[in-house]
């Protein structure tokens, strides 16, 4: 971290200071708020390749869930991207991600579905908790060859997960906009890809 | 440069029917978000993000004009005013509809997202889906007996044989897919019986199997990736032989796609509801937030509009009320550009009509004005130097003008003339006597008149032809009087003069004639009876005789007298120094006891005189021998000659002054001393110094006389006489003694001699 340049600290302390303060909101505003953090994120190289293996501990909160199970479709977006990291200049991406994921309520059979909507394949859960658990967690998620990263540069990875909220239906959008309870996103997870 | 980039923005139309066309667009937007509940949310952040633009220009916009109206109230900029009014009218003529149609709409949106919501539909969509999910239900349970017979049968085989039973079953049976998973958890044996599925087989999850090992079947209907249902089932198999463990058997099943689709249908229907019924209130709250911006945005429009129209119709009035100001100002060049064809347009065009017509006819009276000017100027320049005395009264007799000739003849100055009261009594003389004079015909008010009367005063007698004549204002009434009069005492002089001359050409004529036969017949006598008396008769005779002779002989001298004054015979004008003149007559008178009487005080550097020797001496005689004799019976006689330079009507004269110690002339023939045959003496005809003053005035000259008062008393006769304008070139300086005098008398014997 302390190769990051200072700028870059300086915004991501700005950054920190917003959150806390969101956070600070969020809790006084409302007490059923949900949350959103990774535990745990990395990556690690096989047959040349390198992998992502993430885990976020996703809790909705009651509003968005009452949603769910009113029959909106609620949409994730992870953002997965790769930096080079430049001491004398601003980090380089190498390489952005946008993984898109759908969590909707199956009302018939009483399920909670999880679609990747890159692959389409989708998974179905009995339980809100075990669906978030799948909708948080990334195995073996293929990012790059091993051969486009320099191993004598510096290279920082991050993800991101949120509630991707512009995919709301639009009158539940507009109130979604202003709601704190809605704004569910988890802070950019960083770690140091060599 | 922003400003006036946002005073243009703020007049431009265009920018006007974009934003007009924006609010069009919110508004059908508006409409359509019932129908389109996805699109509506899509664009949502943009719509709004537009409409604070919008908003936020055209508030910018509102708060220029009103700016601009307020600074214009403030400047009292003409219109403003009215386009307050306009713009207030404008304004709560959008409101007051706008807000009717908007509470109705609320209302009407609240009523109508509220319609698509029923308690029955609700109702039979819930039994739809719980009679789906009872149907699915049982065929379900069909499934698991199937599964429970495969495993049944599974019990005694072992597991090399286990895939020829499942590809017996599973060809009886409807089953997607069969799968033996060991203890181990490995496949023993698969079996898939549709072709869409792939090698590899899928694998229920790995809790649900040990729970399954553990004696807990899992039975479920799961909605696959591609939106089919299909039936799971995980049961246990109990071996015959226990040390093989538990193995678990996995069999996926399809749903009749009859049932399938009518089940998803139904799923979705009620979907769609639940989501709609769970939307409500946002999207009422949505759909209002969005009507009330719209409503907001064509209200400030209409603000806007009512700004940009109060301009727009204040332009003409503006002019209007500014091009009146400045000819109310006098500024009659100011010409309007018309605008448009409407009424306003006709006004500016009246206007520039009228201004047109102002400005000329104001020309052609400035011309009129400067004509009377001028004509007034030349009157008064004139009147100004005629010898004329004209005076103007007003309707109430009091003196309006005169001219520098009425002041004069009336011995006062303009000033004191001006505004004198005709019908008052005036402190000065001369004018009070005028007036009164001239009174009877002011009061008769009488249209055109004449009179002829004297003034007399300390100054003398000044004989007055007075004219007169009322002048007529517009309506016919009465707007005083005009004055015109001459004084004529040169007329009546002239005349006087006139009329002696020929009473003495007459005298002279008649009694001349018998003079000389009288005379001859007394030689006559004398000489023939003379000789014959003797003694006293001869004596008496002589004597009467002499008489008649020496009688007749002055009587001639008097015709003669009279002659000469009757006529002028041709003068001969000659430069002729009066000084000498004077020392040669004084010369004349100066024996026995006058001889010390005549003193000449002369001064030495006067200026020559035009004139005809003959006549002046005539004049010296006259006047020398006029003083003389009113100094006879005085003790001691003492008579002075001075000359000097004065002047007369204001240009260089010689002056002759006579003084004498007589006693003067007498008060009551003062005014007529130079009239013929006035006189004080017992003998004299009287004509003495009517010929001094004709011959004087022959010259161009004047005569006055006068008592000198004080101790010596005595009589002061002035004679001048104009100079010729050129001056002598003698040295002499000068002498008003004696000395002097004598000096010069010593040179005329001189010359004589």
């Amino acid at each position: 971290m302390f190769l990051v340049p200072s700028y870059v600290r300086l915004l991501t302390g700005m950054q920190y200071c917003l959150r806390v303060a969101m956070v600070v909101l969020v809790c006084v505003g409302a007490a059923a708020a949900g949350s959103m953090r990774y535990e745990s994120a990395g990556t690690y190289v096989s047959n040349d390749n390198y992998y992502l293996d993430a885990f976020a501990r996703v809790d909705l909160g009651a509003e968005p869930v009452q949603a769910l199970v009113n029959g909106v479709e609620l949409h994730f977006l992870v953002h997965v991207a790769i930096y080079k990291t430049r001491r004398w200049w601003i980090d380089t991406p190498i390489l952005e991600r946008r993984l898109r994921y759908r969590l909707d309520y199956y009302e018939l059979t009483q399920h909670y579905r999880v679609t990747d909507l890159q692959s389409g394949k989708s998974e179905n859960f009995r339980s809100v908790a075990a669906a978030l658990r799948e909708l948080g967690s990334l195995s073996r998620y293929s990012l790059l060859p091993a051969n486009q990263i320099n191993k004598r540069r510096q290279y920082t990875a991050s993800i991101q997960l949120e509630l991707d909220l512009t995919r709301l239906p639009g009158p539940l959008m507009a109130q979604a906009l202003r709601s704190s309870e809605w704004q569910l996103e988890t802070e950019e997870f960083q770690w140091s890809l060599n | 440069m922003v400003v006036k980039l946002i005073r243009n923005l703020a007049n431009s139309l265009s920018l006007m029917l974009v934003l007009f066309l924006f609010l069009m667009a919110t508004l059908y937007f508006v409409a359509n978000t019932g129908e389109h509940l996805d699109s509506f949310g899509r664009s949502y952040q943009w719509w709004m993000f537009g409409t604070m633009i919008a908003l936020g220009l055209i508030g910018i916009l509102i708060v220029v004009s009103l700016w601009r109206l307020v600074a214009d109230l403030r400047n009292n900029v003409s219109g403003s005013r009215l386009s307050l009014k306009l713009v207030v009218i404008l304004v709560v003529m959008a409101l007051l509809p706008t807000t009717l149609v908007y509470s109705f709409s609320v209302k009407f949106l609240h009523s109508n997202i509220d319609s698509w919501f029923d308690v029955e539909v609700e109702r039979a969509l819930d039994d739809a889906l719980g009679l789906s999910r009872e149907s699915l239900n049982v065929y379900m349970r069909m499934r698991q007996e199937t599964t429970l017979n495969v495993a049944e049968r599974l019990t005694e085989i072992p597991d090399e044989l286990a895939i020829l039973v499942l590809n017996d079953f599973g060809a009886d049976s409807d089953a997607l897919e069969l799968t033996l998973i060991g203890a181990d958890n490995r496949v023993i044996a698969t079996t898939a019986f549709d072709d869409d599925l792939s090698v590899a087989p899928e694998r229920p999850a790995d809790d649900i199997v040990s729970r399954a090992r553990a004696g807990i079947s899992y039975l479920s209907i799961d909605p696959s990736s591609d939106g089919e249902l299909q039936v799971l089932s995980v049961v246990p198999i109990s071996l015959a032989d226990p040390s093989r463990g538990t193995p678990v058997l996995y069999a996926t099943y399809p749903v009749p796609r009859n049932s399938s689709v009518l089940a998803a249908n139904v799923q979705e229907s009620f979907r769609n509801y639940r989501q709609l019924a769970y939307l409500r209130t946002p999207l009422k709250q949505s759909s209002i937030a969005t009507l009330t911006l719209a409503v907001f945005l064509s209200l400030m429009m209409a603000v806007w509009v009512a700004f940009y129209t109060a301009r727009r119709l204040m332009v003409p009035v503006h002019d209007l009320v500014e091009g009146t100001r400045l000819v109310a100002d006098g500024d009659y060049s100011t010409r309007l550009t018309t605008s448009g064809r409407d009424e306003l347009g006709d006004l500016v065009q009246s206007f520039n009509d009228m201004t047109d017509r102002v400005e000329a006819a104001r020309a052609s009276a400035a011309e009129s004005q400067l004509l009377v000017e001028n004509q007034r100027a030349y009157l008064e320049l004139v009147l100004s130097r005629i010898s004329t005395g004209v005076i103007a009264l007003d309707e109430n007799n009091r003196v309006r003008t005169c001219n520098a000739s009425a002041a004069k003849i009336l011995r006062v100055s303009v000033q004191e003339l001006q505004s004198t009261d005709a019908l008052a009594a005036s402190d000065d003389e001369f004018v009070s006597q005028f007036f009164s004079n001239i009174t009877p015909m002011l009061k008769a008010n009488r249209s055109d008149w004449s009179v002829e009367f004297e003034l007399v005063g300390e100054q003398g007698r000044q004989p007055v032809m007075c004219r007169g004549a009322s002048m007529r204002g517009g309506g016919d009434e009465h707007a005083g009087q005009v004055l015109v009069f001459d004084d004529i005492s040169d007329v009546v002089e002239a005349q006087r003069n006139a009329a002696w001359s020929e009473v003495a050409r007459r005298l002279a004529h008649e009694i001349k004639n018998p003079l000389t036969p009288i005379q001859l017949s007394a030689e006559r006598l004398q000489h023939k009876y003379a000789s014959k008396l003797h003694g006293d008769d001869a004596s008496t005779l002589k004597k009467l005789t002499n008489t008649i002779v020496q009688q007749v002989e002055s009587m001639k001298g008097m015709v003669k007298a009279f002659a000469d004054y009757a006529t002028s015979p041709g003068a001969e004008f000659q430069l002729i120094q009066l000084n000498e003149l004077v020392t040669e007559i004084s010369w004349l008178y100066r024996e026995g006891n006058e001889l010390d009487a005549i003193s000449l005080q002369l001064q030495g550097e006067l200026p020559l005189i035009s004139c005809d020797p003959v006549r002046i001496r005539q004049v010296l005689h006259n006047v020398i021998k006029n003083a003389l004799e009113a100094m006879v019976g005085q003790p001691q006689q003492e008579m002075t000659l001075t000359s000097r330079l004065g002047s007369y009507k204001d240009k260089p004269a010689v002056e002759l002054v006579v003084r004498d110690n007589g006693p003067g002339f007498p008060p009551e023939l003062h005014d007529r001393l130079f009239e013929p045959y006035v006189t004080s003496k017992r003998k004299g005809t009287g004509l003495g110094l009517a010929i001094v003053k004709k011959i004087v005035e022959e010259h161009g000259g004047l005569v006055r006389a006068e008592n000198i008062r004080g101790d010596d008393g005595g009589g002061k006769l002035t004679i001048l006489i104009p100079a010729v304008e050129q001056k002598t070139m003698s040295h002499t300086p000068v002498a008003t003694n004696t000395e002097t005098a004598a000096a010069i008398e010593k040179d005329s014997y001189g010359d004589a001699a």
